[in-house]
């Protein structure tokens, strides 16, 4: 999961020493989704520390440079 | 209704007005409340990500989003008018085959086959509505209330099966 243009080194000693596999996977199942939201609902899981950074529609160019250097805990998101 | 409209990877973004899109069988019309922006989007839009296989021609760019259910295609049975719903960009083909075809609505196509399936759902979610297939529609209600029993049977349906490989 997740996305970058990059290679990725592999110490291969440490790979084959201690069997360890390295999987790739796209996306998720369709039902993902719903389950972080049973998490969201049972209050096991706090997104309060993840801040949106909120553009209006028009503002999608400023948006875009916005999410190009935003950290990890925030989100940015354009609102219609 | 306004859209942005990206001319291809590296083409002119445009924020247009375009008509509503018409709720197809098995798909939902949405109102947009939120689109959210991935890291590289300004990338891709510029064209500086050549992996990546765009729907053909003119489209609207925008992937996962959050919006509210505005009008309901035949053939869509649980989802209703007036529900909030997160949009996920992952469409994967629905015909009961080996490896059906799988795209991200309004990024990119995964190889020969999934082409024609974006090219069939090219516009995402930066816009005031999106069309989306209900596969990639997943109901967001009640996310202030707390639901543990719900979980907690989920919990211990799902430890209970611990040691016991194939029989649940």
């Amino acid at each position: 999961m997740g996305s970058m243009t990059t290679e990725l080194p592999v110490p291969y000693l440490t790979v084959m020493l201690n069997s360890l596999e390295i999987l790739g996977q796209f996306m998720y199942p369709a039902r993902a989704y719903g389950r972080l939201l049973d998490l969201l609902r049972s209050g096991l899981l706090d997104i309060s520390p993840i801040r949106p950074l909120v553009y209006p529609l028009p503002a999608l160019p400023d948006a875009m440079e916005a999410a190009a250097t935003a950290g990890n805990l925030e989100c940015v998101v354009v609102q219609p | 209704m306004k859209a942005w409209r990206l001319a291809g990877l590296g083409g002119q973004l445009t924020l247009r007005e375009v008509p509503i899109p018409e709720p197809r069988p098995g798909s939902v019309l949405v109102r947009i409340h939120a689109s959210a922006l991935m890291s590289y989007l300004k990338r891709y839009v510029q064209g500086a990500l050549p992996m990546y296989s765009p729907p053909p021609g003119e489209f609207t760019p925008g992937t996962n989003g959050v919006g509210v259910v505005e009008e309901v295609g035949r053939d869509v049975w649980h989802v209703k008018r007036g529900q909030r719903v997160l949009l996920s960009s992952h469409f994967v083909a629905r015909e009961n085959v080996e490896d059906p075809a799988q795209v991200l609505i309004a990024l990119t196509s995964f190889g020969a086959s999934a082409a024609p399936v974006l090219a069939d759902w090219p516009d995402g979610t930066l816009a005031e509505y999106a069309l989306m297939p209900i596969e990639a529609v997943t109901p967001a209600e009640g996310l202030h209330e707390a639901e543990p029993r719900i979980l907690a049977r989920r919990w211990r349906r799902s430890t209970a099966c611990v040691g016991r490989a194939g029989s649940c």
